[in-house]
């Protein structure tokens, strides 16, 4: 029966395609939905940790790069300091003909400042510097996370200390 | 493998081998990213074989002696680690061996002239 004011071709293309013989049926089954939710739901946490596991370890690998250099910086500017002259105070410096050279730490960077000059920047990502046995300790550290940092604290030996 | 006559969806064989797929690309990236990691503390290492060569070759050009607790910190973190110097006259070659985070053993030498003939 068709509805007034619609065509027979009309009301041909509204019915159900499992009207047509030889047609196949559409859409999911419920049981189809749940199954593929299930493997979503397993999948999507699995690979969201994987990801964020290769994100941290190429963090790292970057970080110990950037390790690596400061070490390379901080010894070198250390070892001319401890040649041009002696090691003054508690926090890690040195006293050469009146000019004082102070090594702090402010947001993450090493600053190193000779005498009443400007303080530059010596490394990134390092957390403290101090005075130890012989040398100083150096400690480097990287937030990934708010409860992951990763820590390393390189000895540097110095000269007449 | 014929597929029945209108049928839809993936047979199991097909979501085995997306799964292996996505799978070995998991594989590769995190081996690629363990191996970041690994690369970089193997930098770290090499930074601080060098600060042990510096720290005896100055020894050495000043005529002191090694400090052994120093020694022992310094090369603390280098897994099996140790240190060689053959002298030749005044120049004595110091060699630093250590095992790095991939399992090779590795070196650095460095030459230096020892005051009073070496150690």
């Amino acid at each position: 029966m068709i509805a007034p004011g619609w065509s027979t071709k009309r009301a041909a293309s509204t019915r159900r395609s499992t009207d047509r013989p030889g047609a196949t049926a559409r859409g999911f089954t419920l049981f189809e939905l749940v199954i593929v939710l299930t493997i979503g739901a397993l999948l999507v946490p699995i690979i969201w940790a994987f990801g964020t596991r290769v994100q941290d370890e190429t963090a790292l690998g970057r970080w110990q790069l950037e390790v690596a250099n400061g070490v390379r910086t901080i010894a070198e500017e250390l070892g001319d300091d401890a040649r041009a002259g002696e090691p003054a105070g508690d926090a890690v410096g040195f006293l050469s003909d009146g000019c004082a050279v102070s090594y702090r730490v402010a947001e993450g960077d090493l600053l190193l400042r000779e005498g009443c000059g400007e303080p530059r920047g010596l490394s990134r990502f390092v957390e403290s510097i101090a005075w130890s046995e012989g040398g100083v300790d150096v400690t480097f550290a990287r937030v990934l996370r708010p409860r992951r940092v990763h820590r390393t604290t390189v000895f540097i030996p110095v000269e007449g200390r | 493998m014929s597929r029945p006559e209108g049928r839809r969806g993936y047979t199991l064989i097909e979501t085995m081998v997306c799964v292996a797929v996505i799978g070995i690309t998991c594989a590769l990236a995190g081996g690629a990213a363990s191996r970041v990691r690994l690369a970089g503390q193997a930098e770290v290492q090499r930074e601080l074989a060098q600060l042990v060569l510096d720290y005896h070759a100055g020894c050495l050009s000043r005529g002191e002696a090694i400090d052994p607790d120093v020694d022992a910190r310094l090369l603390a973190p280098l897994p099996d680690a140790s240190l060689s110097s053959s002298p030749s006259g005044d120049v004595v070659t110091l060699s630093l061996r250590w095992r790095d985070p991939f399992g090779q053993t590795v070196s650095r030498s460095m030459a230096s002239f020892a005051k009073g003939g070496g150690p």
